[in-house]
């Protein structure tokens, strides 16, 4: 330990670093840009919560919808499809310029009515039911919506709402009193937002280096400096963490746990990801069809791959809900059951024994995702289906007619319309895809949504949602695996976790939410 | 003059013809947006990315293009960095000259003289010793040399960082692994070379004339053998890129080997085609160095002649 310390120090000398507060993070990914709005990756997630705020704040610490002032000291709703909110004064931008009204309003337009068109799917997902944004005075907006509205503060609290500075913008390529898309891109590589740290330097897929904004409006971030490196294998990751090269490391899979833990110097720290894995299908062709797709979603036992891959810590619900939702989280709903036998008879019956269907998946995107599309081969194999798996970088064929794959399905907020609306609502990732299309037909599956959509009743609108999902548990368009364990290694000194308020992956050094003995920061 | 013209001329249209190759194999792979967006893209993001980085157009067009572009300057977008490819490869060559550069004057100032003394020495046990160390240095790939060099250096003896390029000291482990197999392919190319020279006749009438054995070997020997050794330290330098990519890769050292792969990889073709023209341009100016030390060492060349 001590010859650590002093290599550790000597390298540090020699690397002419100072070491006073100072996170490095060494990450599995790190994002190709760092543009809001757009992005709505798991890997892109991990770095807005530093550098950027929306106008609505939700408490991270909390499992549950607990909203707090943003970049708005106040808000009301003053109606069911109507809120105003009162913007903070004083508050700048990493650029310097002070943020403004006119800020505010490009943000949240710029997500209504998009200019950018690499933003329709997100604007379509989080802003559908949101007509416009107008400046009353100077600090106050206010925000309407279509319909009457009960996601109003999750919407104007996720990372698509956060405010990014107009002006600066608009100037980067082209005319500057217009907001082509090329402004997005470059923006994307020299963001600027209002948050603790600013993004000092960025290199795509590489390295991002965040700095303590001394003009932020809050309580000073910790850290004069994090580094976020990308090394995206595993092992070497989890060496420059035993050899203190970095702080902290991201995607620990369960059997690399004990590497970690065992060593009384470091920690492995992790949580429930509010997060699915799931499987899916392509859309419907000659192989791919409703009897297919409920003998392949019935063979699977998916408590079976929580053991054997993450040790039963990962998280296997019955239907797709998280228990971050509050009132509108509904474990009873029994939508993805185990039941070889209805498999085998469904094959039977419809003669699909020895069907072939390709699998495609990647080696690394998500932890245990080819082990458990291998274990599932198998458990497919049992009922009569060959499942042949195609191994790609590329996800080559991903998406494709009479296929299938892994994806996840990330809670976006804490609201079944913020996951499983998110992918599979008429708007959602997955139907726009093609994935599915409902049986009873587009028309009615949108009108069975937006009954559970827009409904205020708390037990009525978890009807609706039991609706939908006896729609889902009958066409077996995906099947959710479940929540994955994800771990983070770390210093032991350092205490940090992922936040149950967040959406997943999120890295936050803001100031309360990480405390490091080493550089004397408490939370 | 004609002769420095018609070289120049034939090295561009080598390069013409390999970026041709580089650009339409590496779009007959697959459209990249699928690797770019792994958790998927609607149709109209789709589009939207489609026509701007202008995949949407033919495969000629397409060409077309990009030569247009480059008359102007201009040598693309990097389809997952959004930016020039230019700006990448300038942040990046810094890196992999300083790894290659110290890695290959370590295998010369290390690999040519043992390897003359395994020729002129051949018989002591010494040069014994440094063959073997030249058959470990061949026959070990340099991937698992790095990883074996990771687990004792960095893993158990926390003394050398194990990856990134941040300081000095960062590509101490990655010179030694890159040097290692350069440097016994120099030691074992070298001594084969002095061999079939000190054979010679003239070596031996050198040696009968009464000559210091040291001016026999530097002056005779070693001057005649630097032709075919030079020719090989200048398919060393051209062959950069093969060196560095592994090496790069396992010590997450961010130069242009690794950028080239994961370029084809994630069918980053504006980044593939670019790494093929500097590739070209080091492998040009590599030939043109080795023919300059030819005539520097063997007056019978000259340049035009």
């Amino acid at each position: 330990m001590n010859r650590l310390i002093a290599t550790t120090a000597a390298l540090a000398l020699l690397a002419g670093a100072a070491t006073a507060q100072e996170l490095t993070v060494a990450a599995a990914n790190v994002s190709d840009y760092l543009e809001p709005g757009t992005d709505h990756s798991n890997v892109g997630s991990q770095f807005y919560t530093n550098a950027f705020e929306t106008l609505i704040a939700k408490d991270p610490m909390s499992p549950n919808n607990v909203f707090g002032p943003g970049l708005a000291v106040s808000y009301e709703l003053l109606s069911n499809n109507l809120i105003e909110l009162k913007i903070r004064e004083g508050v700048k931008f990493h650029n310097g310029d002070d943020m403004t009204v006119e800020d505010v309003l490009f943000s949240l337009q710029a997500m209504i009515k998009v200019m950018h068109d690499a933003r329709i799917e997100r604007s379509k997902e989080f802003f559908g039911n949101i007509t416009r944004a107008e400046a009353i005075d100077d600090t106050t907006i206010r925000v309407y919506a279509k319909k009457p509205e009960p996601l109003m503060e999750l919407i104007l609290a996720a990372q698509q709402s956060m405010i990014v500075p107009k002006d600066y913008l608009m100037g980067l390529t082209g005319r500057p009193d217009v907001d082509e898309s090329s402004d997005y891109i470059a923006f994307g590589l020299a963001p600027v937002g209002t948050g603790p740290y600013r993004v000092a330097e960025f290199t795509p897929a590489t390295r991002i280096v965040y700095e303590r904004f001394e003009d932020y409006w809050g309580e000073p971030a910790p850290y004069e400096r994090v580094t976020v490196r990308q090394i995206a294998e595993l092992a070497p990751r989890i060496t420059a963490l035993v050899n203190g090269e970095v702080d902290l490391i991201t995607n620990v899979p369960p059997d690399q746990l004990d590497v970690i833990n065992s060593n009384p110097s470091f920690k492995a720290v992790g949580g429930v990801t509010p997060l699915f894995h799931i499987i899916y299908f392509g859309p419907e062709g000659d192989i791919v069809t409703p009897e297919l797709r409920q003998a392949m979603v019935k063979s699977v036992d998916r408590n079976l791959l929580n053991e054997a891959l993450w040790l039963g810590e990962a998280v296997v619900p019955n239907t797709h809900t998280y228990p971050n939702y509050g009132e509108f989280y509904t474990p009873d709903i029994m939508t993805f059951d185990y039941d070889p036998d209805g498999a085998a008879k469904i094959i039977a019956d419809n003669g699909l024994e020895g069907t072939t269907i390709p699998f495609i998946t990647h080696p690394t995107y998500y932890t245990n995702g080819l082990l458990a599309a291998q274990a599932m081969q198998e458990m497919w194999r049992e009922v009569g289906l060959n499942v042949e798996l195609s191994v790609t970088e590329s996800w080559e064929g991903w998406g494709s007619k009479d296929t299938m794959a892994n994806w996840s399905n990330p809670m976006y907020f804490a609201d079944p319309h913020g996951s499983f609306g998110k992918m599979w609502a008429p708007e959602g990732a997955g139907m726009t895809r093609g994935f599915w299309t409902p049986s009873i037909g587009m028309d009615e599956w949108g009108k069975m949504y937006d009954a559970f959509r827009f409904e205020t009743d708390v037990a009525t609108r978890n009807e609706r949602f039991a609706d939908l999902m006896e729609v889902v548990k009958n066409d077996a368009p995906f099947l959710v695996l479940y929540q994955p364990f994800e771990s983070w290694g770390m210093r032991a000194d350092l205490d940090w976790a992922p936040y149950p308020g967040h959406i997943p992956y999120v890295l936050d050094f803001r100031a309360g939410y990480i405390a490091d003995e080493a550089n004397g920061i408490t939370k | 003059m004609s002769f420095i013209l018609l070289r120049a001329a034939r090295a561009i249209l080598t390069m013409i013809f390999v970026v041709t190759a580089v650009f339409f194999a590496s779009r007959l792979s697959g459209n990249p947006i699928d690797i770019m967006f792994p958790e998927g893209l609607g149709p109209e993001e789709y589009a939207f990315w489609e026509n701007y980085f202008g995949l949407d157009q033919s495969f000629f067009q397409q060409y077309l293009a990009f030569f247009r572009g480059l008359t102007e300057g201009n040598f693309g977008v990097s389809l997952t960095e959004f930016r020039p490819v230019t700006e990448i490869y300038a942040e990046r060559l810094p890196n992999t000259i300083a790894l290659f550069g110290s890695a290959f004057l370590l295998a010369v100032a290390v690999g040519l003289p043992l390897g003359i003394y395994a020729a002129v020495r051949r018989d002591r046990p010494v040069s014994t010793v440094i063959m073997a160390v030249a058959f470990f240095g061949y026959a070990i790939p340099n991937y698992i040399l790095a990883i074996f060099m990771i687990l004792i250096f960095s893993f158990w003896l926390h003394l050398m960082p194990s990856s990134g390029n941040m300081t000095w000291v960062h590509f101490v482990m990655p010179t030694i692994t890159l040097a290692m197999a350069m440097m016994a392919w120099n030691i074992r190319f070298t001594r084969s070379a002095m061999l079939e020279i000190l054979n010679e006749d003239f070596v031996r009438t050198a040696r009968a004339k009464g000559l210091r054995e040291a001016l026999v070997v530097n002056k005779h020997a070693l001057r005649n053998a630097m032709i075919p050794i030079v020719s090989n330290l200048g398919l060393q330098v051209a062959g950069f890129v093969g060196w560095v990519v592994l090496v790069e890769a396992v010590f997450a050292l961010e130069g242009i080997g690794s950028l080239i792969v994961r370029g084809a990889l994630l069918r980053d073709f504006a980044v593939l085609q670019f790494g093929v023209i500097v590739w070209a341009v080091v492998v040009i100016v590599a030939n043109l160095i080795v023919d300059i030390i030819y005539a520097l060492l063997d007056p019978r060349v000259r340049i035009g002649s």
